[in-house]
């Protein structure tokens, strides 16, 4: 029976890989700047079966690059899928993902299903709601909208509870005690290797402020209804209190008087690429039978750093502002999930250094083949949606007397963009990805 | 212990895939299955009830009713505010047919907020010099009757958190019929659904 676990083990070790090709093939595609690779890539891993996706973060990869290449009806049946795994996600039936938490253990958190993060799916409604607004769908942006806006809601909901959640997990340990005292003991193995979470802070109630942003203007400028300029107003007033853009306050005080508003050009910057996982492998001594301690190594998943394609966008001498940071957002995230990782993370080494011990005690091999399985099975999960922007950026000009905007990118050449000869309020959604792929430009008429 | 563990896991992975739902009939007077969001028993519930607030009101009686007298009305815009994506011609349909069956309304096809429902009205009259056409059969322009009433509305949705395990939504069905002829309000409802249900995931 060891030798079928043992082998059960070898045999999982390759589906518990941290990065598989299909994902590396992805982000090298991404960061060279090719697009239709990458896209293509997305659509293929996202797995469709009859027009839905099933595989939830190639889903949103693909419904985010779609969307870059004006491919709205495409990305919103993309994202639409998405948001179905999602929910799937959320009812998961207990028994059956015990069932792959009990695998996850005996390999890492990468056999387990991807399990989107809170600004993953305010993100996706963003996008849909962007996508139908695009489109001229008022209908359903309206829905996405107020999506959206119920996502932010439960974001804080959601993370209140986190950390208790996470230490409860370790309660329902069989190791219970060993796993604690190794965990209360991470500190300072942690902080020698680098791994310093302290100074991540997010916005406050984990808000993305583009979200909220883009839901106030939405309204600003599509608003039927006293209603819909109340909702304005208050999203852009929490925006503003979260960014201190001036173009913010500006905005939120025009819905006061929506109907005067004067017809003018707000270009939505997104920029870059937004921070990745990275795997730091960490000696922890372990608490394994009382007073003995062993030493193995864990993998973490620690964030870097995301990359902008430019400074900013600027028209004439007006340069973008910072409107929200998706970095920021990230890490506050990931800090919120850092304990329950690495208390994960413990728990999984203290229950294969168990199983390592006691099959070397019947036989050595035996032993030998687990710790090379354990060694091969030690990886970090690195996933996470990688074509969200490092940050959005906002800039409102006048509307220009020959209807055409110039748009600059510092070191980049220049974009020019024919706006309706009809004056009106409109829209400029810019994304760059780096500087090695053309920005896509995509403009936003209002209602 | 831990092939134990092991084995119980595919244990319970098998047992999970055995289970699939049959497609049966729903006794829609007796169903008593309910989702988080909005389904036909809600449009069901919310247009026979505004339907009999409407009809219960005095100022919605056309003042020669007893000769047959019937008000026209026109649908105007329904505004969806929730996070559901719902066809609001669900409510409004349903709407129509009771205000219809009441003898007291009768709703116009030809003018609508986006133009006509049925164009037809305006396409048959462009059959006036059609050589292929009966002219004697061709409408007459100055016949289509302009509507006395017009049903406009919203509906809105505000989610709540009860506990942890549970959150509460409501729903209101706004309607509002306003007097053409000086556009006030001569009447207006609100019908409220209020739902608890789990909390682990959204409401959509």
């Amino acid at each position: 029976m060891k030798t079928l676990l043992i082998t059960g083990l070898l045999a999982v070790v390759l589906s518990g890989c941290a990065v598989p090709q299909a994902t590396r093939n992805y982000t090298a595609d991404l960061y060279a700047g090719n697009v239709p690779g990458a896209t293509e890539n997305a659509i293929q891993q996202s797995d469709e079966k009859d027009g839905a996706p099933r595989n939830l973060l190639w889903a949103l990869e693909a419904g985010t690059l779609l969307r870059h290449n004006g491919l709205f009806e495409r990305s919103t049946k993309m994202l639409d899928g998405a948001e179905v795994l999602m929910k799937e996600d959320d009812t998961r039936n207990l028994a059956a993902s015990g069932a792959n938490q009990g695998l996850a253990v005996l390999v890492n958190d990468n056999v387990m299903p991807y399990s989107p993060a809170v600004y993953d799916t305010v993100m996706l409604n963003t996008y849909k709601a962007l996508n139908f607004w695009q489109q001229g769908d008022y209908d359903n942006a309206r829905v996405e909208w107020n999506r959206t806006d119920d996502r932010q809601r439960r974001a804080a909901e959601h993370f209140e509870s986190e950390i208790d959640k996470q230490r409860d997990e370790i309660k329902k340990e069989q190791n219970a005690d060993l796993v604690e005292r190794s965990f209360s003991d991470s500190s300072g193995a942690l902080k020698a290797a680098g791994v310093d979470i302290e100074h991540w802070a997010p916005y406050t109630g984990y808000v993305n402020p583009a979200s909220l942003y883009l839901h106030g203007l939405y309204f600003l400028l599509n608003g039927e209804n006293k209603a819909d300029y109340d909702k304005a107003r208050e999203s852009l007033k929490r925006a503003f209190a979260l960014t201190k853009n001036s173009q913010v306050k500006a905005d939120m005080d025009a819905t006061k008087r929506p109907k005067k508003l004067k017809p003018s050009v707000w270009i939505i910057f997104e920029n870059g690429l937004a921070a990745r996982k990275e795997e730091r492998r960490i000696d922890l001594p372990l608490f394994l039978v009382s007073g003995n301690v062993s030493y193995t190594g864990i993998a973490l998943p620690v964030m870097g750093d995301g990359q902008s394609a430019y400074p900013y966008v600027a028209v004439g001498r007006q340069q973008s502002q910072l409107l929200a940071d998706m970095d920021t957002i990230i890490r506050g995230e990931f800090k919120t999930k850092f304990s329950g990782i690495l208390i994960r993370e413990i728990i999984r080494a203290t229950a294969k250094t168990v199983v390592q011990k006691q099959l070397n005690d019947s036989n050595p091999w035996l032993g030998l083949a687990a710790a090379i399985a354990q060694a091969a099975t030690t990886q970090a999960d690195l996933r996470g949606w990688m074509s969200l922007p490092q940050n959005f950026q906002l800039l409102n000009v006048p509307y220009p007397a020959d209807q055409q905007l110039v748009l600059s990118f510092p070191g980049g050449s220049d974009v020019t963009v024919d706006l309706p000869e009809k004056k009106q309020p409109i829209v400029i959604y810019v994304r760059a990805l780096n500087p090695a792929s053309q920005p896509s430009i995509h403009m936003l008429a209002s209602k | 212990m831990n092939t134990k563990l092991l084995l119980s896991s595919l244990a319970v992975t098998l047992a999970l895939t055995g289970c699939a739902t049959t497609t049966h009939y729903v006794d829609q007077k007796n169903d008593t299955v309910a989702v988080m969001g909005l389904d036909y028993k809600d449009f069901e519930s919310a247009a026979s009830e505004m339907v009999n607030q409407m009809l219960a009101s005095p100022l919605m009686v056309h003042p020669k009713a007893s000769q047959g007298g019937r008000y026209v009305m026109a649908v105007s815009n329904i505004v969806n505010d929730t996070t559901q994506r719902i066809d609001t011609d669900q409510l409004t349909k349903k709407i129509r047919i009771s205000l219809l069956n009441s003898g007291r309304f009768i709703v116009t096809t030809a003018i609508g907020i986006n133009g006509a429902e049925d164009d037809m009205t305006r396409k048959s009259r462009q059959l006036r010099n059609s050589k292929m056409v009966n002219q004697k059969t061709v409408k007459k322009d100055g016949r289509v009757i302009a509507p006395d009433y017009s049903l406009s509305g919203k509906i809105i949705q505000r989610v709540n958190r009860v506990n942890s395990r549970t959150q509460q939504v409501d729903y209101y069905f706004q309607l509002t019929m306003t007097n053409l002829d000086d556009g006030l309000a001569y009447w207006e409802g609100e019908y409220p659904i209020v739902k608890r249900g789990d909390n682990r995931t959204v409401t959509w």
